[in-house]
């Protein structure tokens, strides 16, 4: 897992919905996914629960015997919202967390194989099986201690987004991504309350 | 002197271009490749202030040449000097920039194209395919010779007698499967009886327990995949009871995949991802590249337009200061000077400018100076003349005074009054002459004040109808006129046109017309009021025309001829002209260009 330690204040949400509009076109094209996040409360972590809904299975199994990757990326932030009148700037990140998934098939092992940033790898015979991995984050544990940062627990949000790439563009056809609105499936900030803090 | 400063105003503007440009061409090198290699929308939200910044950055540009070209039309709208010239200069750079970015731009994207249709041709294409399918067919060949030689009832007629020597069983398993590289047998609890060939191919005996007969999951290690098999072999005195593992060893046979075989098989398998993507979006990745050309190019070409603003401004100051020095110089101020920094030859014929106006200020001095020795040398003279003319008559008439008085004539009485008479007269006369020569001469300067014109013309107008029965037209003397000028110096100019005009028309019985206008004119930025005065008399003659000025000059029996002289004085005190047209028997206007004041009424014409 990737813990991004930071404090600071997220203009990234508002700034970027700015930018984007001054930007490429091309750019605003980007398809939308949905997510689904479940927030369970134990005694020392919060587990975090994602799954994402709306994937296609045809293109990606297609892509995938043609030889093609795909990656899904998982964020996790807790942040704390800003108090009036500050509040329009956005939320203050306590913690960002990234979890990324790139899936490929082996024809070697003739298994899909999913491999993390963190270097963990995973294979799997069924079709089923895979997808069933790849589009759900399982258990994914924050420490409470994460939580201590703030003066007020109770106001601490969790954040989750979601970015589905059917076809990871290797290096030097990155940019193709700009221009293929479908290379990219973005999932919309979720916000949950509940839960958080003890 | 009034020196105009030529100076490289834009200078530092040209030069902050000339460094922008080098540091967006080092950016460009730098990111150029970033952007083929990294660029994606997954990274921070530092690529999208650094992508809008590129997008800003030739939005930018493209606002400041507007803005320039719409001050250039504005200024050739209004025939600002040298704005045509400029226009000129900038289509020449227009035309340069095209003629180089245009066609490269056009070979770059065609290069891009050839180049990706070449490279990743569809033999390329068969190529890695055939290669990758080439290693997996000798991957499983080399899977399936394993699991077929492991299964095979030969396999375990060679293993006879592995329990008691199994170097010797080992020694023959090779010699009948030399792609065998380890063997390792395993006693019916899993303790090691023998391991040979390859070190790194031997499992311990808890993997050795716990995998399952048959194929064992391959493994890698130091980039070299190993390949393994677990066979139970049984001894022939064991096989007659079967369900008795107590009698069953494990032998463990292993082969090793080629060196580098992994590392090979990878690249392929990233090779063939690459083709294959290339093949798939070739049109986009064309399409995306002509993008960021543009998207780099776009901005060295409008600095590139931006910079030739700023040269044409270079190339075109001297010149324009030269034309305004120069219609300066026309309009009669030789003390305009250019100041130039430069050491070029615009720098040279601005220096020769200078020296030229210089000699042209003291040569006019000079001239000045000798008309003025002149003119007053033809004053002096025509004054003696007029003052010698009645000396004559006074001498005459004393003369024949003493001669009735010596003569003891009875008529002296009335000889003696008339001489008198006649000699006070021609005293009176001179008396006039010398008043009005005085008031010549000592003309004092003006004192500027916003002078209502149109209320002196009605004024001296209304003093002059007593005396002569002429009617006068002022339907083309408007009220809101004023000008800048000495009402009193105004009053004596407007009197003597008026009365020159009226006395033109005087002997013309019931026929005779004047008729006054003014009316708002400019000339270049300076805005007059002209007065003009007509008249319908005898006009003047062709001999009198190139005189009518000069001092002394007169059509008229008892004039001084100083009227026109003093008008003249007075229009040139107060920077105006003074012209007339005259054609002999149809008659005279005079016109009299003054200065407006500045808040006399909006200027109607020009001239």
């Amino acid at each position: 897992m990737h813990l991004h330690r930071s404090s600071r204040i997220d203009f990234r949400k508002s700034l970027r919905s700015i930018l984007l509009v001054l930007i490429l076109v091309p750019a605003l094209a980007w398809a939308q996914i949905d997510h689904s996040t479940e927030l369970q409360v134990n005694e020392d972590y919060l587990e975090v629960n994602i799954t994402v809904d709306g994937a296609e299975p045809e293109p990606l199994f297609a892509n995938l015997e043609d030889g093609l990757s795909a990656s899904i990326e998982y964020m996790i932030r807790v942040v704390e919202p800003v108090r009036r009148p500050w509040q329009a700037l956005g939320s203050r990140v306590l913690h960002e967390f990234l979890v990324k998934y790139e899936l490929i098939w082996d024809p070697f092992r003739e298994r899909f194989t999913i491999s993390t940033h963190d270097g963990a790898f995973y294979t799997f015979r069924d079709e089923a099986d895979v997808w069933a991995f790849f589009f759900r984050l399982s258990d994914f544990r924050i420490p409470w201690t994460a939580f201590s940062d703030s003066g007020e627990p109770g106001r601490i949000r969790i954040e989750t987004r979601a970015m589905y790439e059917p076809i990871v563009f290797v290096s030097g056809l990155s940019i193709l991504s700009i221009f293929l609105p479908h290379s990219r499936y973005q999932s919309s900030w979720q916000t949950l309350e509940r839960g958080v803090g003890r | 002197m009034n020196p105009r400063r030529e100076a490289g105003a834009s200078l530092t503007g040209l030069l902050s271009l000339i460094v922008l440009y080098l540091v967006l061409i080092i950016l460009v090198l730098v990111f150029a490749g970033q952007v083929l290699n990294d660029l994606s929308f997954t990274q921070s939200s530092a690529t999208l202030v650094i992508l809008a910044l590129a997008t800003l950055f030739p939005v930018l540009l493209l606002a400041i040449i507007i803005f320039n070209l719409v001050r250039l039309f504005r200024d050739r709208a209004v025939g600002r000097p040298g704005a045509q010239l400029k226009s000129r200069l900038l289509v020449f750079f227009l035309v340069i920039v095209l003629l180089a970015s245009v066609p490269q731009g056009i070979l770059s994207v065609s290069f891009i194209r050839t180049a990706i249709s070449a490279w990743f041709s569809e033999d390329t294409g068969r190529a890695i395919r055939g290669g990758q399918e080439i290693a997996l067919s000798f991957f499983s060949e080399l899977e399936r010779d394993l699991s077929a030689f492991s299964e095979s009832p030969y396999a375990m007629s060679l293993l006879d007698g592995v329990e008691r020597q199994p170097a010797r069983v080992w020694e023959r398993v090779q010699g009948v499967n030399p792609m065998l590289d380890s063997f390792q047998v395993f006693s019916p609890d899993f303790d090691p009886l023998y391991a040979g060939g390859v070190e790194e191919l031997h499992l311990s005996p808890l993997q050795a327990a716990a995998a399952r007969e048959g194929q064992v999951a391959r493994e890698s290690i130091a980039g070299t995949s190993f390949l393994r098999t677990r066979v139970s072999y049984a001894p022939t005195a064991a096989r007659d009871a079967p369900g008795d593992d107590t009698q069953v060893f494990t032998v463990i046979l292993g082969a090793r995949l080629p060196a580098g075989f992994d590392e090979a098989a990878s690249r392929l398998t990233q090779a063939l991802e690459f083709f294959i993507q290339l093949d798939r979006f070739q049109n986009n990745f064309v399409t995306a590249l002509g993008f960021f050309y543009a998207f780099f190019s776009v901005p060295l070409v409008l600095l590139s337009f931006l910079v030739s603003f700023l040269l044409s401004d270079e190339i075109m100051r001297p010149i324009v200061s030269l034309e305004e020095a120069t219609r300066r110089v026309a309009e009669g101020d030789f003390s305009t000077r250019i100041l130039t920094r430069r050491g070029d030859e615009l720098s040279m014929l601005v220096n020769s400018f200078n020296r030229m106006v210089g000699e042209l200020e003291r040569t006019r001095e000079k001239i000045i100076q000798t008309e003025k020795i002149a003119a007053w040398q033809e004053i002096a003279q025509r004054l003696a003349h007029e003052v010698k003319n009645p000396l004559t008559p006074i001498r005459l008439a004393a003369e024949r005074t003493l001669r009735k008085y010596q003569n003891a004539s009875d008529d002296f009485p009335a000889v003696l009054e008339t001489s008198v008479r006649s000699i006070v007269n021609e005293v009176d006369n001179l008396t006039a002459l010398l008043s009005e020569f005085r008031e010549f001469s000592r003309l004092p300067a003006p004192s500027m004040e916003d002078t209502d014109l149109a209320t002196i013309i009605r004024e001296v107008v209304a003093t002059y109808a007593a005396e002569i029965a002429v009617p006068v037209s002022m339907e083309g003397v408007s009220d809101d006129l004023r000008v800048h000028a000495d009402p009193g110096q105004v009053r004596q100019l407007v009197s003597n046109l008026v009365k020159n005009a009226l006395e033109a028309v005087s002997g013309d019985g019931d026929a005779g017309r004047v008729s006054i206008h003014v009316d708002p004119v400019s000339r270049g930025d300076v805005r007059y009021c002209r007065l003009r005065i007509e008249d319908n008399g005898s006009g003047i003659d062709p001999d009198q025309q190139t005189k009518i000025f000069d001092p002394y000059v007169t059509t008229k029996r008892k004039g001084t001829g100083l009227g026109l002289a003093i008008v003249q004085r007075i229009v040139f005190d107060h920077h105006g002209q003074i012209w007339f047209e005259t054609q002999p028997g149809v008659g005279t206007t005079f016109y009299v260009d003054l200065p407006a004041a500045a808040h006399s009424s909006q200027h109607k014409g020009s001239s």
